[in-house]
């Protein structure tokens, strides 16, 4: 791996863009960014500028009025440029899907490299994504984007996740998980 | 006494000063980062970030902008050169000024608002530390009765021990030229998203960030001088880099204890403060001349 390969997975610079969301994945991508998670130990920078971004997070479900937006920020970002859809609406709509006025997920209108499913994720969760798709961002060569071997990655996130403790661990209290409380079925 | 820094030190420091800059750039965001109780990016996270961008596709808005991040680079560049090389300060204030006249120009080529906003703060921020900046360099050229940097080599007591306060002026300067808080009005960053900056992107951005390292060694380099121990060169060396790296840690205190202010504040501050401080500093220095001479 080259210098710059080496420096492009050490400083990747973010833009958030939020479609039609809730707020409630804007405020997880937010909390990222405080001293209890501390992204830029990662060399992670919210941006807020397509030009100087690398990786596009978009939350919310894609309507007529932004998808335009979304594709403009979209080819304003230099390549190599990563998408990583937030949520459950970004990933697909979500609750929001059969509205009138929804297209569906941001791969509606931008290939997305990366899912990140949840009501909203939690912060963990947005991290891994940015991390996986830096993962994909391995594969680059020569600077010049080329289709990635892999396709979408979906971050596991505690929703289904199986859990695999360490034996370590094997006598601890199960740690509560979204799981553990009750569905609308059971009640 | 005259003390001549040999020509391959001087070589050597003006390659490395742009390093220079980025390690003290690295520390700056670490130091910063455990103020705020986190654990901060590593100290080569400015230099991850330039190679990052030189790696990315290019994306021109407009040529003029180019040339003109280009000439930024240069001027302060051959400013760098001419510090390390013990020249003129008033050139090198000249030199830095015309630098930043052609980062202003840049912001100014395209048709884009946020830029032209940073572009008009850029001017406002000039406004107020030019003054500053040039009476410093003066009363540095009164009492060495020259602006030759070699000179103040050559003084009897350091510059610091003579014209304390033009220091403490230099400090608004500084933090200015850092774009820290409360100064960091032509490039902030939640408001108008790094002003002048936003329409670059990729190298070009880069070679602004390596701009922005040269600022950080020359703004520093100058404020250092004043700590200059005459006829001990070891000395010399402890003394200015301990006094840089202090002035650097107060700038990153102030940077987090405040929130910007409006550029009007900033004008008055630097109008009342700054200038003020000099003037005194100089008066003194004249009547104490006059009743020594006098007595
Ligand atoms: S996934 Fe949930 S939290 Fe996120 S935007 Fe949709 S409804 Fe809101």
């Amino acid at each position: 791996m080259g210098i710059v390969e080496k420096s492009r997975l050490k400083s990747p610079w973010i833009l958030h863009y939020d479609c039609s969301s809730c707020n409630g994945c804007d405020i997880e991508i937010l909390a990222c960014l405080t001293p209890y998670y501390d992204i830029e130990r990662f060399g992670i920078l919210s941006k807020g500028n397509p030009k100087h971004s690398d990786v596009l997070l978009v939350t919310g479900g894609v309507n007529h009025r932004n998808k335009t937006v979304l594709k403009n920020l979209y080819d304003q970002m230099p390549a190599p440029k990563v998408v990583i859809a937030i949520g459950a609406c970004g990933s697909t709509g979500g609750i929001f899907h059969n509205c009138y006025n929804i297209l569906g997920g941001a791969d509606k209108i931008v290939p997305v490299d990366v899912y990140v499913p949840g009501c909203p994720p939690r912060p963990e969760a947005i991290i891994d994504g940015v991390v996986k798709a830096l993962d994909k961002l391995k594969h680059l060569q020569n600077g010049t984007w080329k289709e990635p071997e892999t396709g979408p990655i979906v971050v596991e996130t505690a929703v289904g996740a199986k859990p695999a403790p360490a034996a370590k661990y094997a006598n601890a209290a199960p740690a509560p998980t979204l799981n553990s409380q009750p569905t609308n079925k059971e009640a | 006494m005259n003390f001549q820094p040999s020509i391959l030190f001087s070589i050597l420091l003006s390659i490395a000063a742009p390093f220079i800059g980025m390690l003290i750039l690295g520390f700056d965001r670490k130091i910063t980062a455990r103020m705020q109780n986190r654990v901060g990016p590593p100290i080569l996270q400015p230099f991850y970030d330039v190679v990052k961008l030189f790696g990315k596709s290019e994306l021109m808005v407009k040529k003029a902008q180019i040339l003109f991040a280009l000439m930024f680079v240069g001027t302060l560049l051959l400013s760098t050169v001419l510090l390390c090389f013990g020249g003129d300060l008033l050139v090198i204030f000249f030199l830095i000024s015309t630098g930043m006249i052609f980062y202003t120009l840049g912001a100014y080529s395209v048709k884009s608002g946020f830029s032209f906003i940073g572009g008009n703060r850029e001017l406002y921020q000039m406004l107020a530390y030019e003054p500053i900046f040039m009476l410093t360099v003066f009363s540095v050229g009164l009492i060495t009765k020259s602006f030759r940097v070699d000179q103040i080599f050559g003084l009897e007591v350091p510059l610091v021990a003579i014209i304390p306060l033009p220091l403490v002026s230099m400090m608004i300067v500084f933090l200015i030229k850092m774009q820290k808080s409360p100064f960091d009005i032509s490039t902030a960053h939640t408001e108008i998203i790094s002003g002048p900056m936003i329409e670059y992107s990729g190298g070009y951005l880069a070679l602004l960030k390596i701009a922005h390292w040269y600022e950080i060694f020359l703004v520093i380099g100058i404020m250092s001088l004043f700590f200059v121990v005459p006829g001990n060169p070891v000395l010399t060396v402890v003394s200015m880099a301990a006094a840089g790296l202090a002035i650097y840690f107060v700038s990153i205190i102030i940077d987090n204890v405040t929130a910007r202010v409006h550029w009007n504040t900033m004008l008055r501050l630097s109008a009342a403060i700054g200038i003020t401080l000099i003037v005194v500093n100089v008066a003194i220095v004249y009547i104490v001349a006059y009743i020594a001479g006098g007595a």
